[in-house]
């Protein structure tokens, strides 16, 4: 299973809109600009996927997950390495904060922010496909590339993975949404696309 | 008058629960207010029953919680606000005082989907006071303050730190002039840092700064010697009672002793291995003697081993005014 | 410089689909525009210089440089073309901003009623 071009063109540009308007929600937060973006979208095997993660040196993670069923099923979750999970708090909650303050606020901040940027990208979809979704509330862990639930469970699975670019006042922070699903779900989600690329008048 | 909603028994429980709860409707009204939230702020049930929220928290319109709530509502996707980013987003009190002086209780907030269409429910609002939590991490982050402060340990090799060095070292300086005894001085440090992190990079140092301290508390007499780490770059060591030549003998059994770790060097042209170098001097304190004097003598000792190549143990006599190589 | 009278919109997008969709929307609701796409910002100041479009519609997230900074050269050299920015993230910072320099927003999706709003803004 593969993502055409067409296909890729239009998942990468409703998951820009997604996050697009999570930026507007985090730059009231955070009161500066904030600017998000998901250059990239691919379709990779489980097994794969770990390769995408470890291929940039990261170690140790700060993950938010949430759960979305309906249409079809997806555990959707943001992954950035710790370092980077520390630089976002520090942008969000203040700069006047020691490193204990922000490990302390990591676990609440970047369970909101994660919320923030799931349910938009998710919405995103939701929206344009005309389809219904249920989520669950965010849950956040911590955890080196060992621990990462995802690298257990079925061969099957398929995950799709954004590269994610996140600057909030100016300073740059990148790290990647995944999307696991079932190969049902995955064939279910692209037959959404292709019905709303024809209803466009796209294919 | 808004229809009520059907809840019986249940309804009693959600008045009485120990959290805030706000039930709205699509229209975004009302529909439920517990006894919690009626006593954390101005408005009772009868008073919000049937009220727009927006009406009765005007100042959250454009925020975040009315973008969750149309999330919720509009897209059955539930959010979370932290207390961490928000802080103190409803005007909600603990009690009358804190009303009078607008201090306003934490919240982590919690809007949640209710997808029963007949109970004109549509929405949740959860309302948790964790101003208590707040308030134990600030004492809990600084007693962690009180506690970094009064540390004497270096947190990567466990050894004393600076600070305590300087305590520790003073105190044995002042009794080795009292009973006008020796006191030995080491400076070291790894050759070629530098050169070995740009090739193992910055957590392969760590681990050999660890490992290489670690051997040397083992070679020292944990009652009277002091071993720290003086610097990011220099271990210190002080031997108390010990003169001249039995340190010097001493100083180039560390050397040969880290020798024998072979710890890997790659970054080296020649040996392959990991050395250290030492400077080592001796006093045996006159009154007028002061600390400062030992530990220079120590490090240009160090300096010249350093210079001469490396993988060196060299001691400065003081008396003497010159260098000479350890074994 | 087009002999024809026919207005001619220069649509800037780095996404292939959201081409194909304003291409379409605006083929639909004005048959007589003449179209002309670019892919990044850079690429859109080349074609403003070559064929001097009436109106742009530029997208705001691209990679290269973005589409905000690629309607303001173009504005300081071109203040009669008509410049329209399409963006999911809009902040009100960044709306005053564009609207003194009398750049107008329209949010993302695209779709026909915010086209709509576009050629609207286009032919007032």
């Amino acid at each position: 299973m593969d993502l055409n071009e067409l296909q890729r063109d239009a998942l990468g540009e409703i998951f820009n809109i997604g996050v697009g308007r999570a930026a507007s929600s985090l730059s009231q937060i955070v009161n500066d600009t904030v600017l998000l973006s998901a250059p990239e979208v691919t379709l990779v095997h489980r097994s794969d996927a770990a390769k995408v993660l470890l291929g940039s040196e990261f170690r140790q993670f700060s993950t938010v997950s949430q759960h979305f069923s309906g249409a079809f099923d997806a555990e959707a979750m943001l992954v950035f390495p710790e370092s980077n999970a520390l630089e976002i708090v520090r942008l969000m909650v203040g700069p006047h904060m020691s490193i204990e303050e922000l490990s302390e606020f990591e676990q609440e901040a970047m369970c909101e922010v994660g919320n923030i940027i799931l349910n938009a990208c998710m919405s995103a979809l939701a929206d344009l496909f005309h389809l219904s979704l249920n989520g669950t509330l965010p849950i956040h862990r911590f955890g080196d590339t060992e621990s990462l639930s995802f690298l257990e469970g079925d061969e099957q699975q398929m995950i799709l993975v954004l590269q994610v670019d996140m600057t909030i006042s100016q300073q740059r922070v990148q790290g990647h949404i995944l999307f696991l699903l079932s190969v049902v779900s995955m064939q279910s989600l692209l037959d959404c696309l292709d019905n709303y690329l024809r209803e466009q008048g796209l294919l | 008058m808004m229809a009520d909603l059907e809840c019986g028994t249940l309804c009693s429980v959600i008045d009485n629960l120990e959290v805030g709860v706000i039930i709205i409707n699509t229209e975004r009204r009302v529909v439920r207010w517990n006894n919690w939230l009626a006593a954390r702020n101005c408005h009772s049930a009868e008073q919000a029953d049937g009220k727009l929220l927006l009406e009765l928290f005007p100042e959250i319109v454009g925020s975040r919680l009315e973008m969750a709530i149309d999330h919720a509502i509009r897209d059955r996707m539930p959010s979370l606000l932290s207390p961490a980013l928000h802080g103190t987003l409803l005007p909600l009190y603990q009690n009358a005082e804190d009303r009078k002086r607008n201090r306003r209780m934490h919240q982590l907030i919690h809007v949640i989907p209710l997808t029963d269409a007949p109970l004109q429910a549509a929405c949740l609002i959860q309302i948790n006071d964790v101003t208590a939590t707040v308030s134990r991490e600030r004492v809990l982050r600084q007693q962690a303050e009180n506690l970094r402060r009064n540390s004497f340990v270096d947190p990567l090799t466990g050894i004393y730190n600076r600070r305590k060095f300087d305590e520790l070292f003073a105190l044995e300086f002042a009794k080795a002039q009292r009973q006008q005894k020796p006191i030995a001085m080491i400076m070291l440090d790894i050759d070629q840092i530098g050169a070995y992190t740009a090739w193992y990079g910055n957590e392969q140092r760590d681990l050999v700064l660890r490992d290489i301290a670690a051997e040397l508390k083992a070679a020292i007499q944990p009652a009277g010697d002091i071993l720290a780490r003086f610097d990011n770059e220099r271990f210190a060591l002080a031997l108390p009672g010990m003169d001249e030549k039995s340190a010097c003998l001493f100083a180039e059994n560390l050397r040969l002793r880290i020798g024998t770790l072979k710890i890997a060097n790659e970054s080296e042209t020649e040996g392959k291995l990991v050395t250290i170098s030492l400077g080592l001097a001796v006093m045996v304190p006159e009154a007028s003697a002061d600390t400062h004097t030992l530990l220079s003598s120590a490090d240009v000792a160090l300096y010249q081993a350093t210079h001469e190549g490396g993988n060196a143990a060299v001691c400065f006599s003081v008396e003497e005014g010159n260098f000479h190589t350890c074994g | 410089m087009e002999n024809n009278n026919n207005p001619l919109l220069l649509i800037v997008d780095d996404s292939r689909m959201s081409r194909m969709l304003i291409r379409a929307i605006i083929t639909d609701t004005r048959p007589n525009w003449r179209i002309i796409e670019a892919s990044t910002g850079d690429e859109s100041i080349k074609l403003v210089e070559e064929h001097s479009p009436n109106f742009v519609s530029m997208d705001v997230n691209m990679p290269g440089i973005s589409g905000l900074e690629a309607a303001g050269r173009i504005r300081i050299r071109h203040p009669e073309i008509k410049i329209v920015l399409c963006t999911a993230n809009i902040q009100e910072s960044t709306r005053e901003a564009a609207s003194k320099v009398g750049i107008h927003f329209v949010p993302k999706p695209i779709t026909a009623a915010t086209i709509g709003d576009a050629v609207a803004f286009f032919e007032s």
